[in-house]
């Protein structure tokens, strides 16, 4: 293996971006003629893409099994009913092995049942019908760029500043998203058509408020239609998508209400 | 409450993609994997409700998972350690209707050649996401030491892949200025 040549400069700090900036700039000319630390640094960069490669998408189960557990947290304090009845003030008690064996049991069964027909059933083939609402929850989950331009609804979703806004095509319509926080690091994504958007079938209307709150990809969606356009509120939780559709204007709650929450 | 469970939902879904990455690195098969996976989430979800609140859910849950396997491979349990040396994959493994799949077996294969402290610090960097500092607390090294076993491992990888082919290093004939100007932006944290 090759060794750098001895110069003033590590070629791992150089590619970590810790040389200070004269020596950065000094191995950088300094590499156009030197094949030892030129022939590290092409080898090191062309490692971290191989590496990179190997990333690997989460299966559908394990976001379910998120879900799962989640749920079950309600699922506990319902079975534990002699616990619960010592008293407001006891800390409740948990017992990891239950949920290892929740889970082993199929637990997402039973969230099925507490939670109604908003978690997709096993099974389910994809709706043609719902398929510019998969484009639109591929939006949010990929962080694609779109063209900048669109003036926002809100500047900001409580903690989530406006990163980026523009328009994309779903399913051959011409749509305007507004992405607020980072993806990774819990964000939103407003879309907004001029065309309705169809229900998604695992679906359920919301209580004193217009619109639907639904499940998409694993992806929790707020939808709401008005008589010109339509919006899509996309997140990673119902709560989320919620309190993002009511920051965002899009539940006529007067001022002063709370959020409105899902029955 | 309801409220524990979406802020658990709210922060380990982001970080679901690495945690099945570094399960994927640390196991023969995908549904070990996801099993290890599905464990690590068990685990953490008993801390959350504990009261356990992490900095950062990405270390937190690789940590976990990481004492997982170190747990099971104290115990006769071939399933979840490290491979030793080059290891045949199982037919199982072996997804040949995906495409391009042929290449990712190579790659994991040099990958699983490198000595463990290099490939443990790319898994966690590179597979899975986590900076250098996360890395380095994670593995109980200097956050330095940690940039230099990523960069011999990154190194090695490209020779192991790339010494069968002749004359394809393809970086020597374009215009080295430039190519040094690609890595304007940070490599590395």
């Amino acid at each position: 293996m090759t060794d750098d040549c001895g110069s003033a400069a590590d070629p791992a700090v150089y590619l970590a971006g810790e040389l200070d900036p004269a020596t950065h700039a000094w191995f950088e000319a300094h590499l156009v003629g030197c094949e030892a630390c030129w022939s590290q640094v092409r080898d090191a960069r062309r490692g971290r893409a191989l590496a990179e490669s190997l990333r690997e998408s989460a299966p559908q189960s394990l976001r379910e099994t998120v879900r799962a557990l989640a749920a079950s947290g309600d699922l506990a304090i319902a079975d534990e009913g002699t616990a619960a009845s010592r008293g407001p003030g006891r800390r409740r008690a948990r017992r990891p092995a239950l949920f290892a064996a929740a889970v082993a049991a199929g637990v997402v069964t039973v969230a099925l049942a507490m939670t109604g027909p908003l978690l997709p059933g096993g099974g389910t083939e994809p709706d043609p019908h719902e398929q510019i609402l998969r484009a639109a929850v591929a939006v949010y989950a990929n962080a694609v760029e779109v063209e900048s331009g669109a003036r926002a609804p809100v500047a900001g979703i409580g903690a989530l500043a406006l990163r980026s806004s523009g328009t994309a095509t779903l399913e051959g319509t011409a749509v305007t998203v507004f992405r607020y926080g980072e993806p990774g690091a819990g964000q939103v994504v407003l879309i907004r058509s001029p065309h309705p958007f169809p229900r998604a079938h695992a679906s359920r209307d919301i209580a004193g408020a217009p619109g639907w709150l639904g499940t998409v990809e694993g992806s929790a969606v707020y939808c709401r239609d008005t008589a010109a356009l339509s919006w899509l509120v996309i997140a990673a939780t119902t709560e989320q998508a919620l309190a993002a559709g009511h920051a965002a204007g899009l539940m006529s709650a007067p001022a002063g209400r709370p959020p409105i929450r899902a029955s | 409450m309801a409220r524990d469970g979406d802020e658990f939902e709210f922060a380990v879904i982001p970080a679901l993609d690495g945690l099945y990455s570094l399960a994927r690195r640390l196991t023969r098969s995908g549904d070990v994997a996801e099993e290890l996976a599905q464990e690590t989430l068990t685990r953490a979800w008993a801390a959350w409700i504990d009261g356990r609140r992490p900095d950062r859910v990405g270390p937190w849950l690789a940590t976990i998972c990481l004492n997982i396997v170190r747990d099971r491979s104290r115990r006769p349990d071939r399933e979840t350690s490290w491979p030793e040396g080059l290891d045949v994959r199982s037919p199982v493994d072996v997804e040949a209707e995906v495409v391009g799949k042929g290449q990712l077996d190579l790659i994991d294969r040099a990958l699983r050649h490198l000595p463990e402290e290099q490939r443990l610090a790319i898994t966690l960097m590179d597979v899975c996401g986590l900076t250098a500092a996360e890395t380095a607390v994670i593995t109980g090294a200097p956050r330095g030491t940690v940039l230099s076993r990523v960069h011999r491992g990154r190194r090695s990888l490209a020779r192991l892949l790339d010494e069968g082919a002749p004359g394809s290093t393809g970086g020597d004939d374009v215009d080295r200025t430039d190519r040094a100007r690609e890595g304007r932006t940070t490599d590395d944290r």
